[in-house]
């Protein structure tokens, strides 16, 4: 009979995921925003399509609140084709400053751990994740 | 051309979310209502069907939740951008009475400033009550000492530990947990701002 031995170590994995999610998710949206204005769901979609991430589609508009409250974004009310208004986001000045410093912050922070974690890939990792 | 009853579910839903976000301003409210509106029309895409529109508001989140995320995230927000402690302890009242955390930090917020507080009034009293007002340490029936700080009404009975020490000693115990209290406000509604965002949810597609 086959058992599974429940992995302590998978609790401490999901906690760093979440962690790490939450902390990058900022700024995935502010550039998801690098290329022009996007409304809600455009940037849903981008965030799912180029980056694999999966938002909760409620959690983007308290984000992005946020974000225009801190002066990164800024948006406006656009009578759109479809037949109803939709709110644009855009980067401002100070958010197009403010993601590629922390881009390229992240970029040196994670080009230098990869080297350091090359060595440990495993390439049957995401096989065995869906599997 | 939509039918009115799946947009009716949409109506129902706003509605419910619009009843939640008690304290917000009408431009805020309306500006929420107004957005969740547009981005269900925007996922059904131009076919208003029952089904599509149950799916899209299914994928958007309870109406409780989408109202309790954008309660938390602007009240956070306003305060983080407000930095008075009055607004911050404001912002903790109404934190309170939308999760369980926010109740804590409110408690603990309370204490700090009780403490505060009380070591404050304790400092300004003294030249007022000098033989009444200090820190005391007090015999009790089994003979044990205990230790009072402010009036006790029996200054012959305690020992007064400070003196006059009370008032410079009391004015910067007071303000350092009143700053400290403060800081801890600040801290705590950042974090539940965050955990607002369900970073638990978000899910990369390869996994």
């Amino acid at each position: 009979m086959k058992t599974s031995i429940p992995d302590p170590a998978d609790a401490d994995l999901a906690k760093w995921e979440v962690q790490l999610r939450k902390g990058s998710l900022g700024l995935a949206v502010l550039a998801s925003l690098w290329g022009g204005r996007l409304y809600g769901l455009e940037m849903l979609k981008t965030l799912q399509d180029v980056a694999g991430l999966a938002v909760p589609e409620g959690t983007i508009y308290p984000l992005l609140s946020r974000l225009s409250a801190a002066g990164f974004v800024e948006s406006e009310w656009v009578e759109a084709e479809a037949g109803h208004p939709r709110k644009y986001y855009r980067l401002t000045p100070n958010g197009r400053l403010y993601v590629r410093e922390i881009a390229n912050t992240w970029l040196d922070f994670t080009s230098g751990l990869n080297k350091l974690l090359a060595p440990l890939e495993d390439k049957s990792h995401g096989k065995r994740k869906t599997a | 051309m939509a039918s009115a009853r799946p947009l009716e579910a949409l109506e129902t839903y706003l509605h419910e979310v619009r009843s939640r976000l008690h304290g917000l301003s009408a431009s805020e409210v309306s500006e929420i209502v107004q957005e969740l509106r547009s981005h269900v029309l925007d996922a059904v895409s131009g076919d208003a069907s029952e089904a599509r529109i149950a799916d899209a508001l299914r994928k958007l989140g309870s109406a409780q939740e989408i109202a309790r995320m954008n309660m938390s995230m602007r009240v956070a927000t306003r305060s983080l951008t407000h930095r008075s402690p009055l607004r911050v302890l404001h912002t903790l009242v109404r934190l309170a009475g939308l999760t369980v955390r926010g109740a804590i930090v409110l408690f603990i917020s309370l204490v700090g400033y009780g403490f505060a507080a009380s070591w404050l009034i304790t400092a300004l009293a003294k030249p007022l009550l000098p033989r009444e007002v200090g820190l005391w340490m007090l015999p009790d029936k089994n003979g044990d000492l205990s230790f009072s700080l402010g009036s006790h009404g029996l200054p012959t009975v305690g020992h007064d530990l400070l003196g006059w020490w009370i008032v410079p000693i009391g004015l910067l115990v007071g303000f350092a947990a009143a700053y400290l209290t403060y800081r801890f406000d600040l801290a705590a509604i950042r974090r539940m701002a965050a955990r607002r965002l369900g970073g638990n949810q978000i899910t990369s597609a390869g996994a």
